[in-house]
């Protein structure tokens, strides 16, 4: 590569980068500002001071809606990882009748579009006394084809012969399941869970929908309850509740980011 | 992408063994309930609802056949939000994708600390609708938002941005494409990591450009990646809520109204909940013929190694 | 006493034509068999039937004089190596080779002590922590054995295990496990395609070819006594030269001046010599003149190539010969080295009868 080629690259880089990570950085500023700072339209803030952060947990019990969303966001997770796998497992190593008719139907519900469903659902949710429930703002959402044809990718890449070894062995179904195709596949199940637990957390419409009761929200929707009801005078406080809404996300990604990138495209790719 | 092939064979019956398709129901058995009641039912429901008038529960009271489809196709407000939906699907879909194929290629470079770009590039996954749409929010907002900065700087005239029904649209669709290129470059360039290298090593030998390879070396094999984003992106498109819920509330004068949008309204607030089953009966019809239409027309294009 | 005995099996998928046509054969116990043939012979669906992994289509399988047709694998008392050894990634060599015995319900204390005393056969002792990644293709080899022997298991069940090793590697490992299958008195069933494999290593070899046995014997008798073409060809490197012979009288003619005692037969015969017993007729006449066309030597031996009827012919000579190519040469084969096979059907003409006493049963 020669010097002017790697300059343009890295200049081509730093500026894209700063382009797709500004917003982000701007919100971190705004929050630091204080009441006029933020009139003035200025971009970089005088000092350091989290008193917009100590506001906006006063302002709404952020703490609470944090924990929601933390406990319903691990509630989905685990379920569509759970059920993910089952499903998986039994399209790739139980050798049943209709099991490929099946897969389809399964992989054909990625393209009903979930507003379709979202009135009967609501009905649903409401019939059974789920309303402001962590139940009624999870269980919907544990059945997963997206995760089901994920894992069945993964799952094909083991090798018959490991579980025919397990049979000569007199192991079990289930348990070569446990204890051989799961651990195998670590890498791949992280990636899921990241992804269903990043896409649980920024939930929208299901839970302004399902929620009425101030303790039961979600960090999304307060966060939307907060800015509509201060967002005339207090942009600050708004953005110092964005910033913690999406710490905790920003912080998993980060973390988590190769691994999310080597399984991901396993599944995206024949 | 979904043609299966039976890797197993049919294995040796056994006395005592427990049946094999009753054993692959019971591990499947949690997710079909689930789908079952959260997404078969519902949508048959939605179908049925859409033939009736309903009273504000949502429970069916007067048949009235097809009399919603044509009122809502023959209804301009529904003509605007199809439109609506339509354009911003041609705004967000095509433009996002590129702006990530962009990313993917240039962090697919080896350079050092490209880790640190991959990083910032992917950082939009971790976005909430919610943050992103109230960060956007202010950024527009006309009087402080630094989007008006901007303009001023340039040297350009400060725009209404959001408030003006001729920009609206436009203005949520810029927040849409950056929210979701995080995802989309993810997996592009987790679909470029897999083509392999020797590949682009004969290209060199063979002395061609570096454009002749993007177009002959690294498109055709990345095509089933690009499938697979093109799919998710338009099923995403088609279903944008938060932002508009935040950004505008369907407005000015519906010109961000899209259907997901109306949906939500005549359920939830107008109560007419026969009008939202049918717009969503026809989202659906809509997101079903145009995955087909995507998939036919993909079939010669897409390459799979 | 037969390990195993299959009688009249039939494999058809589906649909689809048959792999395994009328197959009968029985392995003693403790033999080693060795079941060779092209790739696509239906050699691997055999063993897996062996193995129960694959259904009966028709026919009886008896294991240790029981039917085990209907048995579940785990239930045949066999092990099984597999050509890509299938080893856990996840689990330590020791884990992998104590694999399934907890599910035998042996006790704690005896499962290690199986497990050291595998790993001290095959030299695994200070592998025992380490992942199979961590591991060269030869111990890889070793542990897949370690399961086997681990599983004690009476009859053992090998599906082309040494075909991804290098060749070095390879011949170690072939007296590696015969040596292990001699000292642990197991009956060893052993698929492959390599025919070096299947003559160093058998106490008796059976050739499959699409689906039907060709010839069951002791390595050396289907060397020298190959029932058909195809055994003749498939077995022996280089293989059998054949060539169709034109009939002169009461004698066959291979070539100009070179002809042979005709079986008493009227059909077209094929006639086929080893590489080995084409002489150089130094003083001896000469059966006939070849054009060298091509030579190979290799050090130990060499191999001169040379037309016969416009086929390739290989003679293989011990020692260092130099020949110029083009050059005129007297070769010399003795008369009873000329094996006979219907042009027809292929099948060997005039088979000698097998030496007394030397059938397998009678040797064990």
């Amino acid at each position: 590569m020669t010097r002017k080629k790697k300059f343009l690259l890295y200049a081509l880089l730093i500026v894209s980068s700063f382009v797709m990570f500004f917003p982000i950085l701007y919100a971190f500023s705004i929050s630091f500002m204080q009441g006029g700072e933020v009139l003035r339209g200025k971009i970089i803030p005088s000092g350091l001071s989290f008193t917009n952060y100590e506001a906006a947990m006063q302002k709404v019990p952020l703490l609470r809606y944090l924990f929601n969303s933390f406990v319903v966001s691990t509630l989905i997770m685990a379920g569509q990882v759970v059920f993910s796998c089952l499903a998986a497992f039994a399209f790739t190593f139980i050798p049943f009748k209709g099991r490929n008719l099946l897969f389809l139907i399964f992989i054909s519900t990625m393209m009903i579009p979930w507003e379709a469903t979202m009135v009967p659902n609501f009905q649903t949710i409401r019939a059974l006394g789920w309303t402001d429930t962590y139940a009624g703002l999870s269980v919907p959402f544990f059945a997963m084809a997206f995760g089901t044809f994920l894992l069945r990718q993964q799952f094909k890449t083991i090798p018959l012969e490991m579980y025919e070894a397990t049979q000569v062995a007199g192991v079990s179904r289930f348990q070569f399941l446990w204890k051989v195709v799961l651990p195998v596949s670590k890498t791949t199940l992280v990636t899921l869970a990241i992804y269903c637990f990043l896409n649980a957390w920024n939930m929208y419409l299901w839970p302004l929908l399902v929620t009425n009761d101030e303790r039961m929200r979600t960090v999304q929707i307060g966060l939307k309850q907060m800015q509509s009801q201060e967002v005339s005078t207090e942009w600050g406080v708004v953005m110092a509740g964005a910033v913690l809404v999406i710490l905790p996300t920003l912080i998993l990604l980060f973390a988590g980011q190769k691994r999310l990138q080597e399984g991901l495209t396993r599944g995206a790719i024949k | 992408m979904i043609a299966v092939k039976d890797r197993l064979r049919a294995e040796p019956k056994s006395r005592w063994r427990f049946p094999v398709t009753l054993e692959g129901m019971l591990y499947l058995l949690p997710s079909i309930v689930l789908f079952a009641v959260f997404l078969f039912y519902p949508m048959f429901k939605t179908i049925y609802l859409s033939l009736f008038l309903t009273d504000a529960q949502g429970n069916a009271q007067i048949f009235v056949g097809l009399e919603h489809y044509s009122q809502l196709l023959s209804s301009p407000s529904f003509r605007a939000s199809l439109k609506a939906t339509v354009l911003f699907v041609l705004y967000t879909v095509p433009a996002g994708v590129i702006l990530a194929l962009g990313l993917a290629l240039l962090a697919n470079q080896k350079l050092k600390g490209i880790g640190f770009f991959r990083t910032l590039f992917s950082s939009t996954m971790g976005m909430s609708v919610a943050a992103s749409s109230v960060i956007w929010l202010f950024i527009y907002n006309p009087a402080i938002g630094i989007a008006n900065t901007i303009m001023t700087t340039l040297g350009l005239q400060e725009m209404q941005w959001l408030l003006n029904p001729d920009t609206a649209l436009i203005s949520v669709a810029i927040p849409t494409i950056w929210m979701n290129t995080g995802f989309s470059f993810l997996i592009l360039l987790g679909g470029l990591h897999n083509i392999d290298a020797s590949l682009y090593e004969s290209g060199k030998i063979a002395g061609v450009s570096d454009f002749y390879s993007l177009r002959k070396i690294t498109l055709p094999l990345l095509s089933p990646t690009l499938l697979f984003i093109v799919t998710v992106s338009l099923i995403n498109s088609f279903q944008t809520f938060g932002q508009i819920d935040i950004l505008t509330k369907g407005g000015p004068m519906e010109s961000t109204n899209v259907i997901v949008y109306s949906i939500f309204k005549d359920a939830f607030v107008n109560f007419n909940i026969g009008s939202a089953s049918a717009q969503a009966v026809l989202l659906f019809a809509f997101i079903l013929i145009v995955t087909i239409l995507q998939f036919k027309w993909s079939e010669k294009k897409v390459h799979y190694q | 006493m037969k390990a195993i005995d299959v009688s009249n099996l039939n494999k058809a998928y589906r649909g689809e034509d048959m792999v395994l046509e009328d197959v009968s054969f029985d392995v003693q116990q403790g033999e080693f068999f060795v079941i060779v043939g092209p790739s696509g012979c239906g050699k691997s669906t055999l063993l897996r039937i062996i193995a129960g992994l694959e259904e009966i289509s028709a026919g009886t399988l008896y294991m240790n004089g029981e039917e085990a047709g209907s048995k579940r694998p785990n239930e045949r008392q066999i092990s099984m190596v597999f050509q890509n050894y299938a080893l856990f990634p996840h689990l330590s060599v020791r884990e992998n080779i104590l694999f399934g015995l907890h599910v035998k319900k042996i006790a704690k204390q005896q499962q290690q002590e199986r497990c050291l005393e595998a790993a001290h056969l095959l030299g695994l002792d200070e592998l025992l922590d380490r992942k199979p990644r961590e591991l060269s293709g030869g111990q890889r080899q070793r542990v897949a054995l370690g399961r086997a022997i681990a599983s004690e298991a009476p009859i053992c069940l090998m599906d082309e295990p040494l075909s991804n090793l290098d060749a070095k590697l390879r011949t170690k490992m072939r007296a590696e496990v015969r040596q292990l299958q001699r000292r642990l008195g197991m009956t060893m069933v052993y698929v492959t395609h390599d025919q070096v494999e299947a003559m160093t290593m058998a106490d008796r070899i059976m050739v499959l070819n699409e689906g039907s046995i060709q010839q069951i014997g002791r390595p050396l008798d289907v060397y020298n006594y190959p029932q058909n073409l195809f055994v003749a060809t498939f077995i022996g490197s280089p293989p059998m030269n054949i060539t169709k012979t034109t009939r002169k009288g009461r004698r066959l003619q291979l070539t100009d001046g070179w002809t042979a005692a005709a079986p008493d037969l009227t059909e077209d015969v094929y006639a086929g010599v080893r590489p080995e017993h084409l002489t150089y007729a130094a003083d001896a006449p000469p059966s006939f003149f070849a054009t060298v066309e091509h030579l190979e030597i290799l050090g130990t031996e060499t191999l001169l190539m040379f037309r016969m009827n416009g086929e390739l012919w290989i003679a293989k000579w011990p020692g260092q010969w130099d020949f110029r190519e083009g050059q005129n040469i007297p070769l010399k084969v003795a008369d009873d080295h000329i094996h006979f096979f219907n042009a027809a059907t292929g099948e060997r003409i005039g088979s000698r009868p097998l030496p007394a006493g030397l059938t397998m049963e009678a040797a064990l």
